[in-house]
C-alpha cells in the first residue's frame, strides 16, 4: 500500500514548496523497465526520423532530471545549467578540435569543468545565503555573463563557435551516420540517471536535501550542513547537465553560443521538469515527453507563422492551471486515489 | 578619432536617456514583484505590446501621433492588464514560485506569438515626420523623442511613486502587499486590489513601450532586451521599492552606456549582469530598505 | 500500473502512426523536394520570400511538362518549418528525407544550416543551401552540400576593387574605413573578411562591434560620430540596420559612403526608414531585375514581375536563391532521369545552370567547385537613388552613377 502525503503550499512564501512523492515509492519500476524495452527495441521500427525525435526527447528528459537534482530535490532554483550544457560542449569540442582527444574523453573534461564552475558559483551564492528568487537571478547573472565571454572570445570562435569536421563513422570520435547510435546514447544516458535518481531519493544525501528543501532553519536545528549539501548538489548537477552538451554537440557536428548558451538554453532545459513535476523521479520524463510530443505534432500542422508557438505557450499556462503540481504527482495521486478505493 | 572628456559625457547622456526608460519598467516590475510577490517573465512582453499598440494607432485608419495616443493608450493597458489579472493571474497567486515562473513564462510565450501572428516578423517603425531629430547642446546632443521618453518616463514613474505614498489607493496596495488576508479583514478587497495593482503596472509597462516605439525598432520579441534591464534595475533597487527601481533603472543605463563605450557594445549586457552579481552579493537586499511599498 | 499503461500506450502508437502515415504520404509519379526552412520565428520572413520563390519555379517547371526524362513526373514541394532554430531544422531535415524528399533546399540563417547539411551529409541527400554565406557550411568537406550564395570570402575578395572604383569615379581614393559589424556569427565572419581584405590592400581600418537584436544602437552611433573615415561598411542582418540607420540620424552621423551590406538591398529596409532617408545608403545585392546574364535577358525581369503578381510584394532577400535551387534541382533530375541521391551528386558537381536553363543571377552561370561552393557566385552593389536600387558597381553592371558622398542628414532634413 502506498501513502502519498500532499504537501499544501503556503501562500506568498517566496521560497519554493513541492510535491513530496520524492521517495520515489510511488515510481513503477516495473512498468519502466517495460519501456526501457520497448525504447531499446525501438530503432527497428523506427526511422531516422523517428530515432531524432527519439533524441531529442530522451536529452531534454536527461537535461531536466540533472537540473532536477538542484532544483527539485534541494529546492535551488538554478538557471546556470544552459551555462554548464555549453562549457560541456565546448570543452570537449575545443579537445577535439585542438589536441585531437576523443569526446568521450573530452566529456569527462567537459563534467569537471563544469563542476568546478558549479563549485565556484555555488560557493559564493550560499555563503552569502542567496535563495530563492536571488538564487535564481544570480545564477541567470553569471550565465549570461558567461555566454558574453565565450562569444566574443577568439579561441572559442566567438560568435561562430566551433566546428568538427564529419569523418568516417566511428566509435571513439563519436561520429555516426545513422542517429540511432546517438539515441542509444542518450537512452543509456536517461537510464543511468534514472538509477542516479533513484539513489538520490533513497539515500541519505537525498534525505539531508529535503530537509533542507522544506526547511533550512530546520534542516540546520537537526545537524545538517545546508551550505555544504546545497553546494554537492548543484555541483553534482553540473556534472551530469555538462555530458549531454558533449553528446549533443557531437550530434550537430558544432557548438556555438546561440544553440549552446543563454536564458533560452536554460528556460528549455527546466521546462519538462516543471511541466512534469519537480522533486520526482518520472516528472521530469513525462514533462519531456508532452512537451516534445506536442511540439513535434504541431509542426504537423502549423499554418502560420506563431501558431505553433501560440499553442505551446497555451500547454504551459494549461499545465499550471490544471495540473500545479506537475503531469506525474497529479497523475499518481489520481491513481493512488482510484486504488485506495478499491 | 577624440576621446576627449564629451565623448564620454555623451555616453552619460545616453545612458541617462535610456535609463528613465528601465526606470518606468523597473518600477512596474517592482511593483508587481513586491505587491503580488509574481515574478512576471510576461512583463517584457507588455513592452512590446505598448510598442504595437503605438504602432496601430498611428497607422491608417487612426493615425494618432503616438505622444498623444498615450491618452488613450493607457487606458486600453489599464484595462488589458486588469483583464489579464481577474482572467489568469489571479489564479495562481497562492502557487509556488516554480508553477508562477512555468505560468509567467506560458503567458510570454503566448503573448509573443500572438503578436506574430498578427504582425509577422517584418521590423516596423513609427515614423514620425516633421519633428527635429535631435537637440545640441555644445558637444552634446539628445535625440528628441529619446528626451521626451525619458521625461515622461520619470514623470509616471514619479507618478506612481506618489499615487502609492499619498493617495487611499496607494495605501490599500501598500497594505495588501504586506498582507493581502489580513488587509481583506480591514476591509480592503483583495482581488480588485491587487488587479487594480497588476493593471496600473501593464499600464506603466506598455506605457514605456509606447514612448519607445517611436526610436526602436519593433518585432514581436523585442521586449526581451528590457527584461534584463529592468531586472538588475528592480534588484538593485530593492524589491517592491518604486523609488528604488527608479534608481536602479537609471544605474543600470549608466553602467550600460559606460560599460559598451569602455569596452565595446557586445559587452553590454555582461556589465549588467555584472552589477546583479556584485549586488546580490554584497547587498541582496538591495541599495534600499527591504520595505514594500516606498 | 493500467491507468498509467494505457495513456502511454496510446501515446506512442498515435506518434508512430503519424511517422508511419507521413512517410506514406507520398503519390507514385510525383518526385518531392523539401524547402527547410526558417517560416516562423525571429527571421521568418527570409524563409517564407525563399519557399514563395521555390513555388514559382515548382510551377513554371510543372507547367512546362514535369521531368521528362521521368515520363513527365511533377516536382512536389514540400514546406518544412525551422522556426529560426538549429535542433527544430534539423529535425525538420529529417523529417523531410524521412518523407522522401530527394533533394533538400534551404535555409536562410547558416547557424541553422550547419545543422541542416549535416542531416543531409549523413544521410547522403543532396542540399542545395539558398541563404546561408557562412564560409563554414562548404569548409567542412561535405560531398553533398551546394551552396548558391556568394560567401562572406568572395564578398570580400571583390570588396576593395569595388570600393575603389567607386571612389575613382570622383577622383579619390579610399584609405579609411570604419568596419561595423554584429556579434553573431555573420556578422564577425564577415568583419574578419573584409579587414583582412583591406589590410591586404593598405586601407587603414578600425572595428566596432555590437550586440545583434539590440533596441538601442545611440551609444554606438556616438562613438561612429568621432570616427573620421571615408567609408562605413555594416556587416549583418537588415533589423539591426534598421535601428543602426535610425541611431546615425539621431547622432547625426555622416559618412561619404556607407555600404550596409544586404541589409539595404532587402526590401524591408525602404520600407522602414522610408525612401527619402534611404537615399544614398549601399548594398549588395543578390538579384536585380534589370541584371540579367546574356543569354537570358527577360529572365530576371519576369521573375521579379511573377513575384510581385502572386504575393503582392518585392521578392525578398534570398528569394532568387530559392528560384534558382528549383531550377537547378530539375536540371539534375532530368540529367539523372532518376532519384538516386548519389547520381544527383554526381551531376550536381559538375552542374552549370547558365541562363537558358532559366539563371537569374546577375552572374554568368552557377557552377560549384569540389567544395560545393558556387564559384561563380557574385553579387553586384546596389544603391538606393531617387527611391530606387540602382547598380552602381562593378562597373559592367551599372545602372547608375554613383553618388558619393551620400546625402547627409541635414540635407535629408532640408528636403523634407
Amino acid at each position: 500500500m502506498q501513502k502519498v502525503e500532499s504537501s499544501s503550499s503556503a501562500p506568498s512564501e517566496p521560497g519554493i514548496t513541492l510535491p513530496a512523492s520524492i521517495s520515489g515509492k510511488g515510481t513503477p519500476w516495473i512498468f519502466l523497465g517495460l519501456i526501457a524495452l520497448a525504447a531499446i527495441l525501438a530503432p527497428t521500427v523506427l526511422g531516422r526520423y523517428g530515432m531524432t525525435i527519439g533524441i531529442t526527447l530522451l536529452y531534454s528528459a536527461y537535461l531536466a532530471s540533472a537540473w532536477n537534482v538542484v532544483a527539485g530535490y534541494a529546492g535551488q532554483l538554478s538557471l546556470a545549467h544552459g551555462a554548464f550544457f555549453g562549457v560541456g560542449a565546448y570543452a570537449s569540442v575545443y579537445f577535439y578540435t585542438q589536441w585531437g582527444i576523443s569526446p568521450w574523453i573530452g566529456m569527462v573534461f567537459g563534467a569537471l569543468i563544469s563542476g568546478a564552475i558549479a563549485a565556484g558559483l555555488g560557493a559564493v551564492s550560499f555563503r552569502y545565503k542567496l535563495t530563492g528568487a536571488y538564487f535564481a537571478i544570480a545564477t541567470l547573472a553569471f550565465a549570461e555573463i558567461l555566454r558574453v565571454l565565450i562569444n566574443s572570445s577568439q579561441y572559442l570562435g566567438q560568435g561562430s563557435g566551433l566546428v568538427i569536421n564529419l569523418q568516417e563513422p566511428g566509435w571513439w570520435i563519436m561520429q555516426f551516420n545513422d542517429p540511432k547510435y546517438f539515441y542509444f546514447i542518450f537512452l543509456t544516458m536517461m537510464i543511468g540517471i534514472l538509477f542516479v535518481m533513484r539513489w538520490l531519493s533513497r539515500s541519505r544525501f537525498g534525505y539531508r536535501l529535503a530537509a533542507i528543501r522544506e526547511s533550512e532553519i530546520v534542516a540546520e536545528s537537526l545537524g545538517i550542513n545546508p551550505r555544504r549539501e546545497k553546494l554537492l548538489a548543484f555541483v553534482l548537477s553540473a556534472i551530469l547537465v555538462a555530458p549531454a552538451g558533449s553528446v549533443y554537440s557531437q550530434f550537430l557536428l558544432f557548438v556555438d553560443p546561440p544553440t549552446f548558451l543563454g536564458l533560452t538554453v536554460a528556460v528549455a532545459i527546466i521546462l519538462p521538469a516543471l511541466v512534469g513535476g519537480t522533486g520526482t523521479i518520472l516528472g521530469p520524463l513525462i514533462g519531456a515527453v508532452v512537451l516534445v510530443g506536442v511540439t513535434e505534432l504541431l509542426s504537423h500542422f502549423a499554418l502560420r507563422p506563431g501558431i505553433s508557438l501560440f499553442a505551446y505557450g497555451m500547454i504551459l499556462i494549461l499545465s499550471v492551471l490544471l495540473m500545479p503540481r506537475g503531469i506525474w504527482p497529479t497523475l499518481h495521486d489520481a491513481w493512488v486515489r482510484r486504488r485506495a478505493k478499491k | 578619432m577624440g576621446y576627449d572628456i564629451y565623448y564620454w559625457l555623451q555616453a552619460v547622456v545616453n545612458g541617462l536617456m535610456n535609463g528613465g526608460v528601465y526606470a518606468l519598467i523597473a518600477v512596474s516590475m517592482t511593483l508587481v514583484f513586491g505587491v503580488l510577490r509574481l515574478v512576471n517573465f510576461a512583463h517584457g512582453a507588455l513592452v512590446t505590446v505598448g510598442m504595437y499598440l503605438s504602432l496601430t494607432l498611428f497607422e491608417a485608419p487612426f493615425g494618432i501621433n503616438p505622444y498623444l495616443a498615450l491618452i488613450p493608450g493607457l487606458a486600453l493597458l489599464f484595462g488589458f492588464g486588469w483583464v489579464l489579472y481577474v482572467g489568469l493571474l489571479d489564479r495562481i497567486m497562492k502557487a509556488p514560485l516554480l508553477m508562477q515562473l512555468t505560468f509567467t513564462l506560458g503567458l510570454l510565450v503566448v503573448l509573443e506569438a500572438s503578436m506574430e501572428m498578427i504582425w509577422h516578423n517584418d521590423p516596423r517603425r513609427v515614423r514620425i515626420v516633421g519633428m527635429a531629430s535631435r537637440i545640441e547642446f555644445g558637444e552634446l546632443y539628445v535625440s528628441q523623442s529619446r528626451l521626451i521618453a525619458f521625461v515622461a518616463a520619470l514623470v509616471l514613474a514619479g507618478l506612481f511613486w506618489a499615487m502609492l505614498r499619498y493617495t487611499w489607493r496607494g495605501a490599500a496596495i501598500s497594505a495588501a502587499a504586506q498582507n493581502p488576508d489580513a488587509a481583506q479583514l480591514v476591509g480592503i478587497p483583495r482581488r480588485s486590489t491587487l488587479a487594480f495593482t497588476f493593471a496600473i503596472a501593464t499600464a506603466a509597462t506598455g506605457a514605456a513601450g509606447m514612448l519607445l516605439a517611436p526610436f526602436v525598432t519593433m518585432f514581436p520579441y523585442v521586449g526581451h532586451s528590457f527584461l534584463g534591464a529592468a531586472f538588475a534595475a528592480m534588484v538593485i533597487g530593492t524589491e517592491g521599492n518604486i523609488l528604488g527601481a527608479l534608481v536602479g533603472g537609471i544605474l543600470v543605463g549608466l553602467a550600460e552606456a559606460l560599460g559598451a563605450t569602455w569596452m565595446g557594445d557586445n559587452y553590454k549586457d555582461a556589465f549588467v549582469f555584472g552589477m546583479v552579481l556584485i549586488m546580490l552579493i554584497l547587498r541582496p537586499e538591495g541599495l534600499f530598505r527591504a520595505k514594500s511599498g516606498v | 500500473m493500467k491507468f498509467v499503461n494505457k495513456n502511454a500506450g496510446k501515446r506512442l502508437f498515435a506518434a508512430l502512426a503519424l511517422v508511419g502515415v507521413s512517410s506514406m504520404a507520398m503519390a507514385a509519379d510525383t518526385i518531392r523536394i523539401a524547402s527547410v526552412d526558417a517560416m516562423s520565428g525571429p527571421v521568418g520572413n527570409l524563409g517564407t520570400d525563399t519557399y514563395n520563390a521555390e513555388q514559382i519555379a515548382v510551377d513554371e517547371i510543372n507547367a512546362a511538362g514535369g521531368i521528362k526524362s521521368m515520363g513527365g513526373a511533377l516536382l512536389e514541394l514540400v514546406p518544412y518549418d525551422t522556426e529560426s532554430k538549429v535542433q527544430t531544422g534539423q529535425l525538420q531535415t529529417e523529417r523531410a528525407i524521412s518523407e522522401g524528399a530527394v533533394m533538400i533546399l534551404g535555409t536562410a540563417q547558416s547557424s541553422v544550416t550547419m545543422g541542416t547539411t549535416t542531416v543531409a551529409e549523413r544521410a547522403k541527400i543532396p542540399h542545395i543551401v539558398t541563404g546561408s554565406a557562412a564560409d563554414s557550411i562548404t569548409d567542412r568537406g561535405y560531398k553533398f552540400t551546394f551552396r548558391i550564395l556568394v560567401t562572406s570570402t568572395l564578398v570580400a575578395s571583390t570588396y576593395v576593387q569595388k570600393l575603389e572604383e567607386i571612389f575613382a569615379q570622383y577622383g579619390r581614393k579610399p584609405e579609411s574605413v570604419v568596419v561595423v559589424f554584429e556579434d553573431s556569427a555573420y556578422g564577425q565572419s564577415n568583419s574578419k573578411r573584409y579587414t583582412k581584405a583591406f589590410g591586404d590592400a593598405g586601407i587603414k581600418y578600425q572595428e566596432l562591434s555590437f550586440k545583434t537584436g539590440s533596441t538601442d544602437l545611440s551609444g554606438l552611433a556616438s562613438r561612429l560620430r568621432r570616427v573620421d573615415a571615408d567609408a562605413m561598411i555594416y556587416a549583418g542582418y537588415v533589423k539591426d540596420v534598421v535601428t543602426l540607420v535610425e541611431a546615425l540620424r539621431e547622432a547625426d552621423v555622416n559618412f561619404d559612403y556607407v555600404n550596409t551590406s544586404v541589409g539595404t538591398t532587402d526590401p524591408a529596409f525602404m520600407k522602414a526608414i522610408g525612401a527619402d532617408d534611404a537615399e544614398g545608403y549601399i548594398g549588395i545585392q543578390y538579384f536585380n531585375p534589370n541584371v540579367s546574364a546574356p543569354g537570358n535577358p527577360d529572365g530576371p525581369q519576369k521573375f521579379y514581375d511573377s513575384y510581385r503578381e502572386r504575393f503582392g510584394r518585392d521578392p525578398g532577400l534570398t528569394s532568387a536563391m530559392g528560384y534558382t535551387a528549383v531550377r537547378i534541382a530539375y536540371k539534375a533530375l532530368e540529367a539523372t532521369g532518376s532519384t538516386d541521391p548519389e547520381a544527383l551528386r554526381a551531376v550536381l558537381a559538375d552542374l552549370e545552370l547558365r541562363p537558358e536553363d532559366g539563371h537569374i543571377l546577375p552572374y554568368e552561370s552557377v557552377k560549384f567547385d569540389e567544395t560545393g561552393q558556387n564559384v561563380n557566385a557574385n553579387s553586384p552593389w546596389a544603391q538606393i537613388i531617387n527611391g530606387r536600387l540602382e547598380i552602381v558597381a562593378p562597373a559592367e553592371n551599372a545602372t547608375a552613377k554613383p553618388l558619393l558622398p551620400m546625402p547627409t542628414w541635414a540635407e535629408k532634413e532640408a528636403k523634407r
